[in-house]
C-alpha cells in the first residue's frame, strides 16, 4: 500500500485513492465519505462560503439548498440515485454570491460549465466536485422497482448502491437485494432514459473526478478513487487533508486501469443505446410526422424550459417570444426554437423529459437535433470553456476549426 | 419555521385543482417581510411525480400577485387596516348581531380539512352548514351522493380498459393526461366526450347527456372520468352516473379545487345552492351576511358584474383569505391568513389520497376556532384533525395510502334539473364544457357573414383561481373562421346579451358550432350560452 500524500505535494494530474479522517463521516458517505469530507473542509475553513448538496428527506426524496453549515453537509451523505436533480440549475447570480461549492455528476458539471458560458455564474468561485455516474433513477420508477421486482416496501429500505452493474437495495434488517440493471431496464425499468445514452461518466471536466470505479481490494466500498482536474480542484484536496477531514494515497497502476476500463465499458455501452435510440428517420416528411406526433400532447406548461439548466434565458427568451397559445401551427414555434437553441448545447441531462407532465420525450427530441450538430463541430457542451459553435459569428471563427462547419448547409 | 433572510422550502402540494399535485415551494422572505416565491419539482411524489402543469408552474403570480413581491395580506375592518384579533372581534360582533337565518358561509374548497371543520363547527353555532357552491350534491339524491366520492388512484386508472373523458385533461386537470395516456400505451380505448377533438382520443363524440347511453359502450373495465364544479349541470352527472351503474364501469369525479374532495364529504349533510342560487339569495335579501373562507366568489361567479351588483346588497362580507384580489378589497371585514402552503393541516385529494399541505401555521384554524368558539363550539386542532381523519376514514396523513372508496349506491331517483333563465328569456340548463348541448340555431339562417355558437369555457385552473394567463383568445373550427372571413391575426366580434367584445381567435379542431374560450367573457358569463359571432 502506497504512502499517505501530504497535502502540498496534491497537484492537478494526480490520480489518488482517498477517504474521509472521521470513522463517522466513513460510515454515513458512499466509498469512504472523500466527497462529504472535501465539501465540509472547504466550509470549514473558509475556502467557501456555502455549500449546494441535497437535503435528505428519504431514501428517494431530497431537495437542494445552499447552506453554510457542515452539519447540514455531513447529513447530506450518500448515494441518492433516485433523486436525479440537477444541480446547477440552482447557481443563478442572486444565488451565487460568494464562492460555492457543489457536488456534481457528469450532467451537473456540464450544466454548471455551460452557465458560466452564459454569465449564471462565475467559474473562478464555484467549486465543482464531479461524481462519476453510470446513471439515476426517477423515485417512481424506484418504487415500482422495489414494488415488482424487489418485493420490496420503501420503508424497509435503508440505502442503496449500484454495484458492479447491479442495483443493490440494503434494507434495515442488513441484508442486501441486488438485480442486474440490464434486467431491470428489458422491462422497462431500471435508468432513467437519458441515462442510458448519456456520453460522459467520468465528469473529467469537474474540478476534481471522483467515484468508486477502480478502488478494489481492503479499499473496496471503503475509499474514493480521486483526479484532480484543476489548480480549484488540487486547492479542495489539499485543504481537506491539511485540515485533517481526508486522507489521500497515490492510486496504483491497477486502479488506474480498471477505472479506464469501467468507463470505457459504460460508455461502450452508452454508444449502443444512442445508435439504437438515434436510428436516422431518412424522409423528410416522416421525419416532421415523428416530431409532430411526439409534441401532440404537449400542454404548453413550460416546464421544459423552467427545469432546463442549460437555459439562462430567463423570461425574456426567444422560444417564448416567438411562440404564443393563440398560434394554432402544427408544432409550436416554442419547440422549434428550442430545438435549434439547444442543438448546440442541450447536454442530455433528462431533466426535460423528468418533468414534462405529457411524459414526451424531450431529451430524445433535442437529443435528435444535437446529436449531428454537436458531432459535426465536433463539440460536446459543457466539456470545455469553447464558445457554443452557434455563438460564432461565422462558422469560421469556430475556436479550433476542427468542424468546418455544418455540411447541411 | 418560517425563517427570514433564508430560503424556506416547503414540501407542499399545489391549490389548483383536486389532483393536488407535489411541489416545492420555495419562499424568501426579507427582513421587512417581502415574500418572493418560486416553485420546484417534487419527483418524488406519488400523484404527479415532479410534473406540473402551467398553472402549477405559475404558482408564484398566484401567490404574489397582484401586489408583486408583496407585503404580507393585512387584515382590514370596515376599509381600515387592523391587528387579525380585532378583525376576528369584528367578525364576532357581526355574526352575533345579524339574525341567523340571514347568515351563509361559503368555502369552495381552497383551505384544509381543518379550517374547514373549525368553519363548519362556527356556522353549525348558527344551525347551518358550510356551502360549497356545489349545487350539485342537493340536485342529486343523496343515495347517489356516494358514487360521487369514488375515489381511485390515478395508477389504477392505467391499467383501465377503457377511458371514457368527459373532461378536457389538456386544459382542465393537466396530470391527468399522462396516465390516460399511459392507459392507453397498455391497450386501453380512449373515448373523449366534448366539443375539443384531443390528440389522446381513439374515439371523439360530441354528445348530450341523454344521448350517452345510447351511444356509449363501456364494460367493467372501464372508467369514466368526468368533474363536479360550481357549473356542473346535474342531467349529465346523473347521465354519467346511470352509465355507470348500467355498465358497472367506475366513475371517477375530479374537483377543481385542492381539497375540493374534503369539503364535500365535510359538508355532507349541508343543503348546498348553487352559485347562481346563492347570488340569488343575496339579492333577495335572504342573505344579509356572508362569510367567504380563501373563495373568491368574483373569480367563481359566471357573471362578475351582476356578482359585484349582489356582493353590494350584503349587511356584512367576511372574508377570511390570503388572497389580496379584488374580492378581499370588497370585504367588510377581512381576516388575513396565512397562503396555502404555509398552512398546517391536511387536503384531501381526487384519488383519495390524504395529503400534508406542508406549512405550520394554524393561523387561519385558531381565527376560525376562535370565533366558534365564542358562540360555543370548543375545537382545537388535534380534536379537529382527529374527526376530520374519522369521517375521511384515515389513521394519518400518508400520501402512499388512500381513503376506502365509498361503496356505490344504485340510481334509482328522479333527477331535479334546474334551469334558470337567462337574460335573452331562453331557458337553458347551465352546462360546462362537457356537457354543452349542440347549438340549436342554425348557423346558415342569419346573415352570410354571421354565425351563432355555443359557448364553452375552458374551466382551466387559471378560470378558478382567476390568475393571468398568456390566453386572451377564443377558439373556433377553421370552417367557422371560413364561413365568417376571418383572417389570420384578426379577432372576432362575438355578441350576446347586448354585449359585444373583440377577442383574438385561433383555429381549433374543435366541432362545428362551438366556441371555446379559456377566459370568462365579458358579454356573457354563462356558459353554454349561445353567442353570435361575425367578423
Amino acid at each position: 500500500m502506497s504512502e499517505l500524500k501530504v497535502a502540498a505535494d496534491i497537484k492537478v494530474g494526480d490520480r489518488l485513492l482517498g477517504w474521509a479522517a472521521s470513522e463517522e463521516v466513513r460510515a454515513r458517505g458512499a466509498s469512504g465519505g472523500l466527497v462529504t469530507a472535501v465539501l465540509a473542509s472547504a466550509l470549514e475553513t473558509g475556502l467557501v462560503e456555502r455549500v449546494l448538496i441535497l437535503k435528505k428527506v428519504s431514501e428517494f426524496e431530497a431537495y437542494p439548498v445552499f447552506t453554510s453549515d457542515v452539519k447540514e453537509v455531513l447529513e447530506s451523505a450518500g448515494s441518492m440515485h433516485s433523486v436525479p436533480v440537477n444541480l446547477a440549475r440552482y447557481l443563478k447570480p442572486e444565488t451565487c454570491s460568494g464562492k460555492i461549492a457543489l457536488p456534481a455528476k457528469p450532467c451537473d458539471a456540464r450544466a454548471v460549465v455551460e452557465r458560466a458560458k452564459r454569465n449564471a455564474l462565475s467559474p473562478e468561485d464555484t467549486y465543482v466536485i464531479g461524481l462519476n455516474c453510470g446513471g439515476t433513477m426517477h423515485p417512481e420508477k424506484v418504487r415500482r422497482m422495489l414494488e415488482t421486482v424487489y418485493r420490496l416496501g420503501p420503508e424497509e429500505i435503508a440505502g442503496e448502491e449500484i454495484v458492479k452493474g447491479k442495483l443493490v437495495f440494503f434494507t434495515k434488517d442488513g441484508k442486501e437485494h441486488a438485480v442486474p440493471i440490464d434486467d431491470l431496464e428489458a422491462d422497462g425499468l431500471g435508468r432513467r432514459d437519458s441515462c442510458r445514452y448519456c456520453q460522459v461518466k467520468i465528469p473529467t471536466n469537474a474540478d476534481l473526478a471522483c467515484g468508486n470505479w477502480g478502488v478494489s481490494g481492503d479499499l473496496a466500498g471503503r475509499g474514493t478513487f480521486v483526479e484532480v482536474m484543476t489548480e480549484k480542484g488540487a486547492e479542495l484536496l489539499r485543504n481537506a487533508v491539511s485540515a485533517g477531514f481526508a486522507e489521500v494515497m497515490q492510486a496504483d497502476e491497477k486502479s488506474i486501469s480498471v477505472r479506464e476500463k469501467v468507463n470505457k465499458v459504460m460508455l461502450g455501452m452508452s454508444e449502443k443505446r444512442k445508435a439504437e435510440v438515434f436510428s436516422t428517420i431518412e424522409n423528410g416528411e416522416e421525419r416532421f410526422e415523428y416530431f409532430r406526433k411526439e409534441l401532440e400532447n404537449c400542454i404548453h406548461c413550460g416546464a421544459c424550459k423552467a427545469v432546463c439548466p442549460v437555459c439562462t434565458c430567463g423570461e425574456d427568451s426567444k422560444c417564448t417570444a416567438y411562440s404564443s397559445l393563440a398560434d394554432s401551427y402544427k408544432m409550436s414555434l416554442f419547440h422549434m426554437v428550442r430545438f435549434l437553441h439547444l442543438s448546440d448545447s442541450c447536454i442530455g441531462c433528462g431533466q426535460c423529459e423528468d418533468v414534462c407532465p405529457a411524459e414526451i420525450p424531450l431529451t430524445r427530441l433535442y437529443q435528435r437535433f444535437a446529436v449531428p450538430v454537436q458531432k459535426e463541430y465536433r463539440y460536446l457542451p459543457g466539456m470545455s470553456d469553447r464558445t457554443p459553435p452557434f455563438f460564432a459569428l461565422k462558422p469560421e471563427d469556430n475556436e479550433d476549426n476542427e468542424g468546418g462547419g455544418c455540411s447541411c448547409r | 419555521m418560517q425563517v427570514k433572510n433564508r430560503e424556506n422550502v416547503y414540501s407542499s402540494i399545489c391549490p389548483g385543482c383536486g389532483l393536488a399535485c407535489g411541489l416545492y415551494i420555495r419562499e424568501m422572505v426579507s427582513g421587512t417581510g417581502e415574500t418572493s416565491v418560486s416553485v420546484d419539482f417534487r419527483k418524488s411524489s406519488p400523484v404527479n411525480a415532479g410534473k406540473l402543469c402551467r398553472f402549477g408552474l405559475k404558482l408564484p403570480v398566484y401567490y404574489t400577485e397582484p401586489q408583486a413581491h408583496t407585503e404580507p395580506q393585512a387584515s382590514m375592518v370596515r376599509g381600515q387596516k387592523s391587528e387579525l384579533k380585532a378583525a376576528i372581534s369584528a367578525a364576532s360582533e357581526a355574526l352575533k348581531t345579524a339574525p341567523a337565518e340571514s347568515l351563509a358561509f361559503f368555502s369552495v374548497g381552497n383551505t384544509t380539512n381543518e379550517e374547514q371543520k373549525a368553519f363548519s363547527a362556527l356556522a353549525g353555532a348558527f344551525g347551518a352548514g358550510v356551502e360549497t357552491g356545489m349545487g350539485i350534491y342537493s340536485s342529486l339524491p343523496a343515495k347517489m351522493h356516494s358514487a360521487l366520492f369514488q375515489g381511485m388512484s390515478l395508477e389504477g386508472l392505467e391499467k383501465a380498459k377503457q377511458v371514457f373523458l368527459f373532461v378536457d385533461p389538456y386544459s382542465q386537470y393537466p396530470l391527468l393526461l399522462r396516465r390516460v395516456i399511459r392507459a392507453k400505451e397498455n391497450g386501453a380505448k380512449v373515448v373523449c366526450i366534448g366539443p375539443r377533438h384531443l390528440p389522446v382520443a381513439d374515439e371523439q363524440f360530441c354528445l348530450k347527456p341523454e344521448e350517452y347511453e345510447k351511444a356509449l359502450s363501456p364494460s367493467r373495465d372501464s372508467v369514466l372520468i368526468a368533474d363536479i364544479h360550481p357549473y356542473s349541470d346535474p342531467a349529465h352527472i346523473k347521465a354519467v352516473l346511470d352509465l355507470a351503474q348500467a355498465s358497472g364501469a367506475k366513475p371517477f369525479f375530479l374537483r377543481p379545487f385542492a381539497n375540493s374532495a374534503g369539503t364535500a364529504l365535510l359538508s355532507a349533510h349541508t343543503k348546498q345552492r348553487t352559485l347562481d342560487k346563492l347570488f340569488e339569495d343575496i339579492n333577495s335579501g335572504k342573505i344579509k351576511t356572508l362569510f367567504c373562507l380563501e373563495s373568491d366568489l368574483l373569480e367563481l361567479a359566471p357573471d362578475r358584474e351582476a356578482a359585484l351588483q349582489a356582493l353590494s346588497k350584503l349587511d356584512t362580507l367576511i372574508v377570511q383569505t390570503s388572497g389580496q384580489g379584488e374580492f378581499s378589497g370588497l370585504a367588510d371585514i377581512l381576516i388575513a391568513s396565512e397562503p396555502f402552503y404555509r398552512k398546517h393541516g391536511t387536503v384531501l385529494n381526487a384519488e383519495g389520497r390524504l395529503l400534508s399541505v406542508g406549512g405550520n401555521s394554524t393561523s387561519g384554524f385558531d381565527a376560525l376556532s376562535g370565533l366558534a368558539a365564542a358562540f360555543g363550539k370548543q375545537l382545537d386542532f388535534e380534536s379537529a384533525r382527529k374527526e376530520v381523519f374519522e369521517v375521511i376514514g384515515l389513521k394519518e396523513a400518508d400520501e402512499f395510502a388512500f381513503r376506502k372508496p365509498a361503496e356505490s349506491f344504485p340510481v334509482t331517483a328522479e333527477v331535479e334539473t334546474p334551469c334558470s333563465k337567462h337574460e335573452t328569456g331562453q331557458e337553458s340548463c347551465s352546462v360546462s364544457n362537457s356537457e354543452v348541448s349542440n347549438s340549436e340555431s342554425c348557423p346558415e339562417k342569419s346573415c352570410p357573414e354571421c354565425s351563432s355558437a355555443s359557448l364553452v369555457y375552458s374551466l382551466s385552473p387559471f378560470m378558478w383561481h382567476g390568475v393571468e394567463d398568456c390566453s386572451a383568445f377564443v377558439e373556433l373550427n377553421l370552417s367557422m373562421v371560413r364561413k365568417l372571413g376571418l383572417v389570420k391575426g384578426g379577432n372576432v366580434k362575438i355578441r350576446a346579451s347586448g354585449k359585444t367584445v373583440d377577442m383574438k381567435f385561433r383555429i381549433s379542431d374543435i366541432e362545428n358550432g362551438y366556441l371555446l374560450s379559456p377566459l370568462r367573457l365579458p358579454v356573457s358569463g354563462i356558459p353554454g350560452a349561445e353567442v353570435e359571432l361575425s367578423r
